[in-house]
């Protein structure tokens, strides 16, 4: 289930605007995900890449070199939009659950 | 804009030197156990590299150790990333083998022609005697390949010591298969049907050969 969940904040993040590896982490740790090792959105990366839901672009970035930008695909928009459903259903009662609270929340 | 595979690696290579000696060992290890990972697609392994020898670098230049960057658990980073990897497509890794058997016999038949086209005589071969030879070469030299690369991605984060010794072991396992195929070339009684052939056969069969695989090299590293 976290996995998932990483997925969506990465392809949030990419959402925005077209970001590189380092730019990715960075923003990130930004937003508070400060416990994320930085290696670990390369797998995440990877896996998006292959259900072909982000595209990777290697192109000169403004400091210079060549960087892979990576950018949402039509597929990539949809996958996010299901997850960012599916974390409106959840995230309440689990937040919740964790509290140890027994407050039915449908009342 | 995208980089050929050899283009990549040799960029890998000119980077990693700007890395600091801590953050070298780190890294290489790493790339050692991602790359000795046969069957994943060549490109998409030498752009993550790349990627994170970049994402390193730059997080160097603000005093961070890999440690930091990549966490304490590289094995365990490398073996997610090896398994979010494309399979490398059937189509190419039969390419590269047959590649490499073109090469091997290539290089084989030319060793062995050379002496007929100096002295200008042609010489007998028995079938069965050479077939069985080169059953064994190829089979040893497939199974020395695949035991490198298993080895050499299990020590990937082991201390020198043990590589060293790990070392030693391979060349010797190396030997032993030498010689005994030599040997098994001299006592054995050639057998099967015998064929005489031209003192020039054996040398340009060799030469075609390695042309043949050279062709196939430069198509392939074209891509």
């Amino acid at each position: 289930m976290l996995k998932g969940i990483l997925d969506g904040c990465v392809l949030s993040v990419i959402e925005k605007e077209e970001v590189y590896g380092y730019e990715l982490s960075q923003k990130l740790q930004q937003l508070g995900l400060k416990d994320i090792s930085e290696g670990t959105i390369y797998p995440v990366l990877l896996r998006l890449q292959k259900s072909q839901w982000i595209n990777g672009k290697m192109r000169p970035s403004d400091a210079g070199p060549n960087r892979k930008y990576y950018s949402l695909t039509d597929e990539g928009k949809k996958a996010l939009e299901s997850i960012r459903e599916e974390w409106e259903l959840l995230s309440r009662p689990i937040t919740n659950i964790l509290r140890g609270e027994e407050n039915d929340i449908n009342s | 804009m995208t980089l050929t595979v050899k283009k990549m690696v040799k960029q890998n290579n000119e980077k990693r030197n700007l890395l600091t000696p801590e953050n070298k060992t780190y890294y290489e290890n790493m790339l050692l156990y991602i790359r000795t990972n046969a069957f994943k697609d060549e490109k998409a392994t030498e752009e993550v590299l790349l990627e994170m020898l970049d994402h390193l670098l730059e997080a160097q230049k603000e005093g961070k150790r890999a440690e930091e960057v990549f966490g304490k658990a590289p094995q365990q980073l490398a073996q997610d990333i090896i398994e979010s990897l494309p399979n490398e497509s059937v189509k190419k890794v039969m390419g590269f083998s047959l590649e490499i058997i073109l090469t091997l016999f290539g290089w084989y038949l030319v060793a062995w022609g050379a002496p007929d086209l100096i002295l200008k005589e042609g010489s007998t071969i028995y079938l069965g005697t050479a077939s069985v030879s080169i059953v064994l070469i190829v089979g040893s030299l497939v199974g020395l390949i695949y035991f490198i690369f298993a080895v050499l991605k299990k020590s990937a984060f082991t201390n020198k010591k043990k590589k060293n010794k790990v070392t030693w072991g391979l060349g010797i396992i190396f030997g032993l298969v030498w010689a005994g195929v030599i040997l098994l070339n001299i006592f054995v009684k050639p057998f099967g049907p015998a064929i005489h052939i031209n003192y020039y056969t054996a040398f340009g069969l060799g030469c075609f050969l390695l042309l043949a695989s050279y062709l196939f090299k430069k198509s392939r590293e074209a891509k």
